[in-house]
């Protein structure tokens, strides 16, 4: 099981790099179109604002599970 | 590993059941404040953002959208610092008297025709300061009733404020409904949708007398006497390791996905019904709040359940059923509304026209109703609504809306449906609360576990209407492929919850 969160954390990582690009792209694509609205800077600004921390915060994830955080006797939840 | 120093409990019996009552009316009324703007929005929004107007469309959005999603999290941070350092009493009344406040101001602001800008600008302030509010309040209750309860019946008594969220929105629409039926439509539309919002005075400052003759929770006290309060939550909480870790698996691992299942079985479900099957509006909240009311039960027992068998299987189970049966249910639900399958009886029909002066000179307002009846007892309700010019006979706009009205079959069969959703809500959120409040140590519980409860329910829930419905706009898109949102998140969790989250959890609470 340890070895499994080990190579599941390389795929958050990656994963959450990947997404943070597609999502920046994304973004960049939709605002410079000249038929962007104020309601899609709004939402895009807001969108990029909250989910590239949260992204960070998943590649986080991916490099403690890669790195053996949440393998066992390392948790405190673990019974 | 540390174990519980006091199983039977911080507080006796008697006094566990006063916590957990003022702890949840004051939780059950910030839901019901929060909710209000949500389920009024349609109204809140001709009255105060104007359409065509684009300054008003611009604070309409950020008053959708900032609320939720940033406001939320930063109130977690906000109070959460808060209450790990001057405890947790006085946080969650504070919590509880900026939401009451900023609902009551709401309910008494001028709209845009009266004070113009200013309008749609208080209520946006007013919105985020609710945000922040609600931001800060569920960590606190769930905090503070933990802290109270036996460490084998944890889960059990804090199941009690997992109930608040959804008896708030069950709460919500019975006023809104109440209000709407003795007030009348038009003035309800006109002024009668304040009384909701002036109502939450009451209910605040009768909470705000429960919650004023408690006293802080035994754990935070004892810490506070030990002198163990840490100066800086904040950086405790995120800036080292061993609690950071465990802040992400909370949010990847749980949170995340107990959001889009919980905003998929009310929320969504609930537009599904009116924007895509076009159920009539009186019919649509009937079955939200009955389906609300079969399965809010379903909290206490699931949270209960959790206390033998362990968070974590009650939790997934939630999340794997909403996985695999989130379609089959959605599909069964639209073949009720769905024409192509019934047989309509033409001779029928029924026909209703009703005309009205209105205010403008010369001017009229004529209101067509056709009734379109079929063999299963189903009506779809044609509303034309023509504004013409008296004057010259011109017609100066139109509308045309269509509504289904459901035969009792049907309605019920709605209900079912929606309460088997709402019973997956009951699996993941009913032990959530015990989850996460025994992840973290007393003296920043509060900061770490209202952080990924709320990026999980505010940013991965709250977002769940916005990208389904972009989803079903997308070209070739079926009606149901907006919930390849809720499923696509909920399996990632899922995923992430089998594989990092081990067994029980309810070791730390006493660090």
């Amino acid at each position: 099981m340890n070895a499994l969160r080990k190579y599941l954390g390389i795929i958050w990582l990656l994963g959450g790099i990947l997404l943070a690009a597609v999502l920046t792209y994304k973004a960049a694509i939709t605002l410079t179109s000249t038929s962007a609205t104020t309601e899609d800077y709004v939402f895009w600004i807001v969108i990029v604002a909250i989910f590239i921390p949260i992204i960070i915060g998943f590649i986080l994830f991916g490099f403690y599970g890669m790195k053996g955080e949440y393998g066992s006797g390392k948790l405190k939840v673990e019974s | 590993m540390n174990h519980v120093e006091n199983p039977a409990g911080a507080a006796g019996k008697d006094n566990l059941w006063s916590v957990i009552t003022a702890s949840s009316v004051g939780t059950l009324i910030e839901w019901y404040d929060f909710y209000i703007f949500g389920s009024l929005a349609t109204i809140l929004s001709s009255q105060f953002f104007p359409h065509g107007n684009p300054t008003a469309a611009f604070l309409s959005t950020l008053a959708t959208f900032a609320a939720g999603f940033i406001v939320r999290p930063f109130g977690a941070l906000v109070f959460g610092r808060l209450g790990d350092m001057i405890g947790r009493k006085y946080t969650f009344l504070l919590t509880l008297v900026l939401m009451g406040g900023s609902t009551f101001a709401i309910g008494l602001i001028p709209g845009y025709d009266v004070i113009g800008y200013a309008a749609p600008v208080l209520v946006l302030l007013l919105r985020l300061v609710q945000g922040l509010a609600l931001g800060g309040e569920y960590g606190g209750a769930a905090t503070y009733v933990a802290e109270h309860a036996p460490a084998n019946r944890r889960g059990f008594y804090t199941s009690f404020i997992q109930t608040t969220a959804t008896l708030g929105l069950f709460l919500s629409l019975g006023i809104i409904l109440l209000c709407r039926y003795t007030v009348g439509i038009d003035s309800f539309n006109h002024w009668g949708w304040r009384i909701p919002f002036l109502l939450s005075a009451v209910l605040v400052v009768v909470s705000i007398i429960i919650r004023m003759k408690m006293h802080e929770s035994p754990l935070f006290a004892k810490i506070r006497a030990e002198g163990k309060i840490v100066k800086n939550p904040l950086k405790e909480s995120f800036g080292k390791k061993e609690n950071l870790k465990m802040v992400l698996l909370a949010l990847f691992g749980a949170t995340a996905g107990q959001g889009v299942i919980w905003y998929t079985g009310q929320f969504y479900a609930l537009s599904f019904i009116q924007k895509i099957m076009n159920v009539e509006f009186v019919q649509s909240n009937y079955i939200i709040a009955l389906a609300l009311l079969i399965a809010t039960p379903f909290f206490v027992v699931f949270g209960g359940w959790s206390d033998k068998i362990g968070r974590r299987n009650i939790m997934l189970a939630g999340m794997f059923l909403g996985i695999i049966l989130y379609r089959p249910i959605y599909k069964q639900m639209y073949k009720l509304s769905d024409f192509s399958l019934k047989t309509e009886m033409p001779e029928a029909k029924t026909y209703k026209t009703e005309t009205t002066m209105g205010n403008a000179k010369a001017s009229a307002r004529i209101v067509k109703t056709t009734d379109n009846r079929y063999t299963d007892g189903t009506i779809l309700r044609e509303i034309s609504t023509q504004a013409q010019n008296t004057a010259g006979g011109k017609e100066v706009s139109a509308e045309i809306k269509k509504e289904v009205v459901l035969p009792v079959g049907s309605f019920w069969m709605l209900v079912l449906l929606v309460a088997v959703q709402v019973l997956f809500v009951t699996m993941v959120y009913g032990p959530i609360a015990a989850f996460l409040v025994e992840l973290f140590p007393t003296n920043i519980r509060y900061t770490s576990m209202s952080l990924p409860y709320h990026i999980g329910n505010g940013v991965f829930g709250g977002l769940t209407p916005f990208i389904a419905i972009s989803l079903t706009s997308l070209p070739g898109a079926t009606p149901f492929d907006g919930l390849w949102y809720p499923i696509g998140v909920a399996a990632l969790c899922l995923i992430i919850g089998l594989v990092y989250i081990n067994k029980t959890t309810d070791q730390t609470l006493n660090r």
